[in-house]
């Protein structure tokens, strides 16, 4: 009987107790984790492919906003440099991530009254993450704005970040490949980026694709890169392998067509077009027979009513015959007039003369 | 003794060519120096003007006319066909130097003969690519046009799309270096003649001389 009554008291002592003693001697909540421990579980997690964003990369944020200690702030704007670089080999996800969800911190570090250094480490910051041109405005305007002791080191970071919000690379974020995170194809590529010491990006997807570096074109495909991303003067990777790749002569003939069938297999479209209005077979005109027969198996046509200058003219002017001889067994035409105005004179070669009159030959069916 | 007997058999073969190629331009500049150095004179020369012995390094003096440097470099040591790093064959581009007006007259073609003294090759291979006669047919004057032909250079090239040396200099309306190429056997096909004249019937010269390069 009187055990009972204890047992049942009890509860209602602790009721009645606890805000007294709350209000005392506030319990011991664990302790929070140091900056140091935060940075490190992060970068584990994102080196092992396992980061998820909200338990891994939230907290540095939070941290970042809530701290006015000076190394705290300078430690975790270098570790999110690290995980978020645009063209680093970390998961798409974590870039993404930190794209998004950083660039409010940042600002209101820059805004704050913080050190000097890391005002300005956080601004250009956001260049390095590759943020979304509206929160460059954000940026750009609120350091020119800016009064404070540090105005001259601030507005110069303005200034950076305005003459590259004009010059930046575009298209240069692969799309994140799973919500889940991290698939293992994605995993196994990264890590041989990052033994490679190669970038993830775009304009890297293009180098590999121009120096026929068929691994590392695959890994950046696999890494989710765009395998139609626009490049320079509106190119593309498969522009970049069969244009200045083969301009070049940087790789023998068995690694350029293994590249192209790499790019053609991930889903690079061989009828885009650049800025000139170039085909992929205009740009191809330098390259090996092999190849053109491979991007005309694939799909390039011979014939664009749009184009200015058709591969046909592009081969005759390159004196490539071989192209052109495909590439009228394939259907290319062209009418007496233009083969006039592109010819200054005739060859005087019987087969070539002969491959002229096909060129202008009405085109069965 | 020998040495002498050369340097002296040297001078007066050189004398006796020089007038010859002095008479042939219409206004008788001097005949620009062509310089020569030792291996040990061009090793000291790259190294106080601290060049490579590169053949990137010829592109610059040689659109300059620079010919002491482009001599230094090629006597040091750097072949003058290498290829690497260079955008044009080196003969190619002493000829495209003409264009530059503001080289002194006569500044390409002392390049050009320096280039010719250690080796440069005067044809190419490559069937698209421009000779350096063709360019010399767009923007130098008759006298390298001259000097390339007599070093072998081939007249009767032609582009992937037809266009000769010879048409080249009318297209282009050089026609002292359309006279040189004519003087030397160069010929016109009825068809070029024909797009050639086309517009170009008031101009007496050019008129007269596709008229004389008609024909065989």
């Amino acid at each position: 009987m009187s055990m009972i009554r204890c047992i049942a008291l009890v509860p209602v002592l602790g009721l009645l107790a606890a805000p007294a003693v709350e209000a005392a001697r506030p319990p011991k909540a664990p302790p929070p984790p140091s900056t140091e421990s935060l940075i490190h579980q992060a970068k584990v997690a994102v080196r092992d492919g396992t980061a998820e964003p909200e338990r891994d990369l939230a907290p540095m944020l939070e941290r970042l906003r809530t701290t006015s200690v000076e190394s705290d702030q300078r430690d975790l704007i270098y570790a999110i440099e690290e995980l978020g670089r645009h063209d680093s080999a970390n998961p798409a996800s974590v870039k993404a991530y930190l794209r998004e969800a950083a660039p409010p911190v940042l600002l209101a570090v820059a805004r704050s009254k913080s050190d000097g250094l890391v005002r300005c480490n956080a601004l250009m910051l956001l260049r390095t993450l590759n943020v979304k041109p509206e929160v460059l405005d954000e940026a750009i305007a609120l350091a020119a704005a800016d009064t404070s002791a540090d105005k001259q080191a601030i507005q110069f970071r303005g200034r950076l970040l305005a003459g590259w919000k004009t010059n930046q690379p575009r298209n240069d974020e692969p799309p994140v490949s799973s919500a889940t995170g991290t698939t293992a194809k994605e995993k196994a590529a990264l890590d041989f980026l990052r033994r490679q010491h190669e970038n993830v990006s775009s304009d890297n997807l293009g180098q590999a694709a121009m120096n026929a570096d068929t691994e590392v074109v695959a890994a950046l495909l696999d890494a989710g890169m765009d395998p139609n991303a626009t490049l320079v003067a509106g190119m593309h990777p498969l522009s970049y392998a069969v244009g200045a790749g083969c301009a070049m002569e940087r790789a023998n003939l068995a690694a350029r067509l293994a590249t192209i069938d790499v790019l053609i297999q991930h889903g690079a479209d061989v009828t885009l077009k650049d800025n000139g209005g170039a085909t992929i077979l205009v740009s191809a005109v330098n390259c090996p027979l092999p190849v053109i027969e491979k991007l005309l198996a694939a799909g390039a046509k011979v014939k664009d009513s749009e184009d200015r200058f058709s591969p046909l003219e592009m081969a005759f002017a390159n004196g490539r015959w071989d192209i052109a001889t495909l590439l009228v067994a394939k259907g290319a035409r062209l009418s007496k007039k233009s083969i006039d105005k592109l010819f200054f004179e005739k060859p005087t070669d019987p087969d070539k003369l002969a491959l002229i009159r096909r060129a202008t030959a009405a085109n069965k069916k | 003794m020998r040495t002498i007997a050369f340097t002296l058999l040297a001078t007066t073969a050189m004398f006796t060519i020089a007038p010859a190629l002095r008479a042939a331009p219409p206004a008788a500049e001097p005949a620009p120096k062509i310089p020569h150095m030792s291996r040990p004179e061009a090793t000291a020369y790259v190294e106080r003007e601290q060049l490579a012995i590169e053949p990137s390094n010829l592109v610059s003096p040689i659109l300059s006319g620079d010919a002491e440097t482009v001599e230094a470099l090629l006597s040091a040591g750097v072949d003058a066909n290498d290829l690497t790093d260079m955008p044009k064959p080196a003969l190619r581009l002493a000829a495209s130097a003409c264009a530059n007006k503001e080289l002194k007259p006569g500044a390409a073609l002392t390049v050009i003969e320096v280039l010719l003294a250690h080796g440069a090759k005067v044809n190419e291979s490559a069937p698209s690519e421009l000779s350096a006669l063709m360019v010399a047919a767009q923007h130098c004057p008759a006298p390298v046009v001259r000097r390339l032909l007599q070093a072998g250079a081939d007249i009767k090239f032609k582009t992937s799309l037809g266009i000769s040396t010879l048409s080249m200099a009318f297209i282009t309306g050089n026609l002292d270096a359309a006279e040189a190429l004519i003087d030397a056997g160069a010929r016109l096909s009825p068809e070029a003649a024909g797009k050639l004249l086309k517009d170009h019937q008031d101009d007496k010269r050019r008129v007269a001389l596709v008229n004389k390069a008609r024909g065989k």
